[in-house]
């Protein structure tokens, strides 16, 4: 009985162990492409060359679209950020989605908002708009004020009010930088077969923001936040500029996409019974383009930078964490079609297989290797000496994969300054390995059983808004 | 079988785990280190570029040889950033050539190099290359650059469509049009800037190639629309005539950008009874920009059309002066529909409430 039990254990085990290869040598290979990739990319597009593109008459124009609930604290510093975006032809589009707080109000004031016609043609079904508010100062400024229908009906408003050809979607208190759109625009302005790019989304918890710029960069003072830092940089520079390269990147941020106004329409717009609006309409446009058989790409910018504010309490980090394991495993459930299926290319045979082992199942097999491991330590099935082994190999690992992914970043952008901050990141890459990585599993496993259980809802994101702290 | 593999696992670790440790180190000492070694050769460079940055700067712009003697004194070793500062301010002042600059760089053997750079087997120099010879407006290089705007690599195209556009020699012209086709439409924004450098002078060469390529004509209008001048009227205004809609269309923008004369204007007033909406809204488009106030009667008209149509009727009128503002009030008063809404948008953007 004894030797069965042990034989099925180590059985387990090495299928555990199998994961966790897999998965740190998938990542060491994203951090190889993503290496040459950046290289490359930072070769060809100095400001210089961008800015010679950007003021050429044919440069598409952009609508950036800021859906806004109850954001009275921060709506008009963002606003005016937004407004100063160093960019051609482009309008803010802000839908205010039924807000329940003063912010309307907050706008109509900071920008002598003047109500107008609705006159536009409106392709995707929303809720009913109320009201178009057209700003006096700045001829760029539009608000839609609607009936509340969640982020993905707000982005539809706006895509529906939008003047231009692109539409540039992002959450209303993250911080563009100034060159973010020019450096968002350029794979539509390469390749007329662009369907949608993302950029990178860096922390601002720490930064320095003066007048809606971020003006000094350093790292968050919460170890909480600090931690996303290298979880950021990893995804951002290795995952998605590998799966970019690989044309099967299935996640443009919802914090900043640029997306083809006439794709999004014509597959119906962002939908609104899903928590990974950001994540399905991109699925969608692969489906839709395989489908029909079009050349298309989806591209991730590794330049254009987007700031936004991460949560810095457990509560708030593990409700998000619930939130995007949830819309991770919903998405992947709409698109099971692709699953596998090699007629989608590299969606089909490989990122949907990936999201589904390694995103959606990932935490329930983490969590199961660490129980199994410590239920055979118990009963002596196996001894401490070499859990304490594998543990110290899975840190080792985590570090190694983490470090790369601050090195990526040192050869291609070097944001941060200090060579303290180097070292920090650094730390914090093997720190992650005692805690916070188990931390966000647990989180994962949670939204995981709360989707199987079918549970719906956002969870609230309170924001301190970006006044110097 | 299981148990051997489980055993050699185990073996495997432990001197996993200290390679792995090794890689680490090594890893945070590169990161270190590279980090140091910036930091020495930036601060390096900033005190040659206070060394030499007055140097060249005299030698571009003061009228003395001597400067030029000076300039001279640099050694070769540090040319090639000399060559950086003495195209740092060509920069700013695209398409002027200034001839010290190009006699400075004859001087420090930088304009060989460039020369020589164009074929280098990095791309990255070529384009660089390109761009220097360009802001030089070195005449000598335009055989080369016209054989770069096949490259292989686009960023090359991009900076060889550049240079030739800042060098604006009309022996390219021919070349640069016949790239109006391609696919990208990052080559063609770079394109219509280089025309526009080349200014006037590209009208009469890209009437030309509208001329003899029909199939190029609507890509020839747009162009037009940005750079084009007086002189493109009146061939614009035959295109209009006959030819596919959306060449039609095209060259009624293009009028609309350059500005309509008196026959374009009833010609316009006839293309707003066209069959295709594309050419009744462009033709509308060109009449915002007649001035007169006796098209309005036909404008109004088309304010319950097509959107497209209606919506560029609708900003026509706004432009017309009284004569446009009343018919844009009367179709207010009528009620309903898409007119009045438009009407009433337009009055209210120009503050006619």
């Amino acid at each position: 009985m004894r030797a069965w039990v042990s034989q099925a254990l180590m059985v387990f085990d090495l299928g555990v162990l199998a994961y966790f290869l897999a998965v740190n040598l998938l990542y060491l290979v994203f951090s190889i492409v993503a290496f040459f990739t950046l290289v490359q990319h930072r070769r060809r597009w100095t400001s210089r060359a961008l800015e010679i593109v950007m003021r050429s008459p044919a440069t598409p124009g952009i609508s950036v679209i800021a859906p806004a609930y109850n954001e009275e604290a921060t709506i008009e510093q963002s606003l005016r950020s937004l407004l100063l975006l160093n960019y051609p032809q482009f309008e803010v589009v802000v839908v205010n989605d039924g807000s329940k707080d003063t912010t309307i109000d907050t706008m109509v004031a900071a920008f002598a908002l003047m109500p107008a016609p609705v006159v536009y043609p409106q392709p995707i079904a929303t809720k009913p708009v109320r009201a178009l508010y057209r700003s006096l100062d700045n001829p760029d400024l539009v608000v839609i004020d609607k009936t509340n229908g969640g982020k993905a009906d707000a982005i539809n408003a706006g895509i529906n009010a939008a003047r231009y050809s692109l539409v540039c979607v992002i959450d209303a208190d993250s911080i563009l930088e100034p060159e973010a759109l020019m450096r968002a625009a350029l794979p539509f302005v390469e390749n007329p077969n662009t369907l949608a790019t993302g950029g990178i989304i860096r922390i601002v918890n720490g930064c320095t923001v003066e007048a809606g710029r971020v003006t000094a960069i350093d790292l968050p003072a919460s170890w909480l936040a600090r931690f996303q830092v290298v979880e950021y940089l990893r995804a951002f520079l290795s995952g998605r500029v590998f799966m970019s390269a690989a044309n099967a990147l299935l996640i443009i941020s919802g914090a900043f996409g640029v997306f083809r106004r006439d794709a999004v329409v014509e597959v119906g717009g962002f939908r609104h019974d899903t928590i990974g609006e950001d994540m399905e309409i991109v699925a969608r446009l692969h489906k839709r383009w395989r489908d029909t058989n079009r050349p298309y790409r989806v591209v991730f910018q590794p330049d254009p930078v987007c700031w936004t504010e991460v949560p810095e309490t457990r509560k708030i980090l593990a409700s998000q964490r619930n939130r995007w394991q949830r819309g991770t495993c919903q998405v992947l459930s709409y698109h099971m079609a692709m699953m596998g299926n090699p007629k989608y290319g590299s969606v089909g045979w490989f990122a949907m297989p990936y999201f589904l082992i390694f995103e959606a199942a990932g935490p329930l097999i983490e969590v199961a290797g660490y129980l199994v491991t410590v239920i055979a330590v118990l009963f002596g099935l196996l001894d401490v000496v070499f859990a304490q082994l594998l543990f110290l190999t899975a840190v080792v690992f985590g570090a190694i994969i983490s470090l790369t992914s601050v090195l990526l970043e040192e050869m291609s952008f070097r944001r941060y300054p200090k060579i303290r901050h180097l070292l920090m990141l650094a730390a914090l890459g093997v720190l992650e390995n005692f805690g916070y990585r188990q931390l966000t599993t647990y989180w994962r496993l949670k939204g995981s059983i709360d989707f199987l259980r079918n549970k719906q809802g956002w969870g609230v994101m309170t924001r301190k808004g970006f006044a110097k702290v | 079988m299981l148990v051997r593999f489980a055993e050699a696992f185990r073996d495997a670790l432990v001197p996993f785990i200290l390679g792995g440790g090794v890689l680490l180190l090594a890893m945070l000492a590169l990161l270190v280190g590279q980090r140091l070694l910036r930091a020495a050769a930036a601060s390096r460079r900033r005190v040659l570029v206070s060394r030499y940055g007055p140097i060249v700067a005299a030698a571009l712009n003061s009228d003395t040889p001597r400067a030029l003697e000076t300039a001279r004194t640099i050694p070769s070793r540090h040319w090639p950033l000399a060559g950086q500062l003495l195209l740092a301010p060509l920069h700013v002042v695209r398409g002027r050539h200034n001839a010290r600059a190009a006699e400075l760089a004859a001087q420090l053997q930088l304009s060989d190099g460039w020369r020589a750079d164009l074929n280098s087997r990095r791309w990255w120099h070529r384009s660089e290359a390109a761009l220097a010879l360009g802001l030089l407006g070195d005449r000598a290089s335009v055989p080369d650059l016209i054989g770069l705007l096949d490259d292989e690599h686009e960023q090359v195209r991009a900076a060889a469509i550049d240079a030739l556009g800042q060098i604006g020699d009309p022996a390219a012209l021919g070349s640069l049009l016949a790239r109006l086709n391609d696919p990208t439409r990052h080559e063609r924004a770079r394109l219509v800037e280089a025309l526009r450098v080349f200014g006037e002078g590209a009208t009469a060469a890209l009437l030309d190639h509208g001329a003899s390529h029909e199939a190029d004509r609507t890509l020839v209008a747009t162009v037009l629309s940005f750079v084009g001048g007086a002189a493109a009227r009146d061939p614009l205004l035959q295109w209009t005539v006959a030819g596919p809609a959306d060449t039609r269309a095209a060259a009624w923008r293009a009028l609309a950008a350059i500005g309509p004369d008196e026959r374009a204007f009833y010609h316009a007033l006839k293309a707003l009874g066209d069959d295709d909406a594309s050419v009744r809204a462009a033709a509308a488009r060109a009449l915002s920009r007649a001035g007169r106030g006796d098209a309005s009667p036909h404008l109004a008209r088309l304010l319950d059309d097509q959107w497209e149509v209606a919506a560029q009727s609708a900003r026509a009128l706004i432009a017309l002066g009284p004569e446009g503002h009343a018919a844009l009030t009367a179709r207010v008063r009528q009620g309903a529909g898409l007119g009045h809404d438009l009407a009433q948008q337009v009055l209210w953007e120009s503050g006619h409430r």
